[in-house]
């Protein structure tokens, strides 16, 4: 099963962890400066010294829009790549755990992904992901700065860590505020994974690590490991006193959720995504119980717009809700015995 | 808190937004806050967007600078504004005005990790110790930073700082 469909450690409130290794080549500008034939240059270099990883290689100008906005969806590509022109391209591994974004900012991205809570050994991944494409590259690499990338955020290990984190309680308690304030402070950020601004549909947030200079790879890991899992323990608690304190109100809250899912017949990416977080609740405290979680992962991806619009022949807004509705429908009811 | 629209739900979102110069916040529930979105077109999120970290360590630097890369043409006023570096070796060249900004957005100016097996041949012992021993202060592991700063200062010919 696929990353983004699996369901790993932790996997009640994290949904999916990644590490991402920033590098740059030497002897080259950043993607930004690069000339049409220096970008050629940098992907050719690249592609080949990724040949023993055997990762297939598909560049963003002979890539629709609709397939990179797929590829967002699975979180395979940045939103960067989604609009970028020029020389840009990714490298994916077949099971779409290893995805290396080419030329995005930086010269390369190595990303690593997996279901649950699980970022040592997505670390030890991408590190050794970044051993084979040293074997060929000179990478630039600064003895006082570390890993020279082209935002001076990046610079030092180059490693951005994250997990997506599943907080309806949390959200729902207003308790996320102090959340939001609070990492700052600790050298992390929080994001909606869906929509912009303040506001997370679907209660899913990404927890990343912001410094990478003057502290060690494993470090960052530990650090943002021990984080969440003090969130993944305090929307637990708060889960379980909901239940306790209000068990028939949630209880009810989640069935309608599931009444409007399995048989609306419009749906926005939007309200699905709201209704799936309740499922997914309801699903780990126990009150839905004949539904495994990973066909909510599935729904989440296939409920995606573009995933949506590719499928629909009459491409307008109604006719996208309405498709949506039929394939949620169909996915829910195909699993009833 | 309740939400200050309805005041029937708890607030859940915080809006901020800045009229002349006073900042003005709203705590809003997610039934309201839709609703009062146009009311504040510039929602604050605590999501800090990476352009906004640069613009306040390095844009607007009373430190005006003519510096540039002799590699890819980029001046420091270039990188103030855009808050992007045009090739790796900008660190080089803008090295003495970049330790204190970097300072400022990770809390350290010096790398401690993962070194490239060949690019970090390079590197040299005395650099490698000094990462060693900025890491062992951090980790307050003094014993052994004693022992790595002896050792810098052995290498360094006994140059007392
Ligand atoms: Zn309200
Ligand atoms: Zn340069």
């Amino acid at each position: 099963m696929r990353w983004y469909i699996d369901s790993g450690p932790e996997g009640d409130i994290v949904i999916s962890s990644r590490v991402r290794l920033a590098r740059n080549i030497k002897g080259y500008p950043f993607a930004n400066r690069l000339t049409d034939a220096g970008g050629k240059e940098v992907l050719e270099r690249c592609k080949e010294a990724a040949q023993p990883l055997r990762l297939k290689y598909i560049t963003m100008d002979e890539t629709p829009a609709i397939k990179r906005q797929m590829l967002l969806e699975r979180h395979l590509i940045s939103p960067e790549m989604l609009v970028a022109t020029g020389n840009k391209a990714l490298l994916l591994s077949e099971d779409e755990q290893i995805s290396i974004l080419l030329c995005e900012e930086d010269h390369i991205r190595i990303q690593c992904m997996s279901s649950g809570l699980n970022l040592h050994e997505m670390y030890q991944l991408a590190d050794k992901v970044d051993d084979v494409l040293e074997e060929r590259l000179d990478y630039s690499f600064n003895p006082q700065f570390g890993y020279t990338t082209c935002c001076p955020t990046n610079t030092g290990t180059g490693l951005r860590a994250s997990c997506m984190l599943h907080l309806p309680a949390i959200t729902s308690t207003g308790y996320i505020d102090t959340l939001l304030a609070t990492v700052g402070k600790l050298g992390m950020t929080v994001r909606g994974v869906y929509g912009e601004g303040t506001r997370a549909k679907g209660n899913m947030y990404q927890l990343s690590n912001q410094i990478t200079l003057g502290i060690s790879e494993q470090d960052s890991i530990k650090r943002l490991e021990e984080l969440v899992k003090m969130i993944a323990e305090k929307e637990r608690s708060i889960r379980a006193s909901m239940k306790k304190e209000n068990g028939d109100k949630l209880a009810d809250m989640i069935w309608r959720s599931y009444g409007l899912l399995t048989n609306a017949r419009l749906l926005t990416s939007e309200e699905a995504y709201q209704l799936i977080s309740d499922i997914r609740l309801g699903i780990n405290l126990g009150v839905i119980t004949n539904l495994p979680i990973e066909t909510l992962n599935e729904l989440t991806i296939i409920a995606g717009p573009a995933h949506i619009a590719e499928k629909c022949v009459e491409n307008t807004r109604l006719n996208r809700d309405k498709l949506r509705a039929l394939v949620v429908r169909e996915k829910l009811n195909s699993r009833k015995d | 808190m309740l939400c200050q629209n309805c005041k029937e739900r708890q607030a859940t979102v915080r809006f901020t937004k800045v009229i002349n110069g006073v900042k003005t916040d709203m705590h809003l529930c997610e039934k309201c806050a839709p609703l009062m979105k146009h009311e504040f077109p510039a929602i604050k999120s605590f999501d800090i967007t990476v352009s906004d970290i640069i613009n306040s360590f390095f844009g607007g630097s009373s430190v005006f600078s003519t510096t540039t890369c002799d590699s890819c043409g980029a001046s420091f006023d270039d990188f103030s504004k855009t808050g992007k570096f045009g090739c790796p070796e900008c660190y080089n060249a803008f090295s003495s005005q970049l330790a204190s900004p970097l300072k400022r957005i990770h809390g350290n100016d010096r790398h401690i990790g993962k070194i490239p097996k060949r690019a970090g041949d390079g590197v040299s012992k005395i650099t490698q110790l000094k990462n060693r021993l900025a890491e062992a202060i951090a980790k307050e592991d003094f014993e052994n930073a004693a022992t790595i700063r002896d050792e810098i200062r052995r290498l360094e010919g006994g140059k007392e700082q």
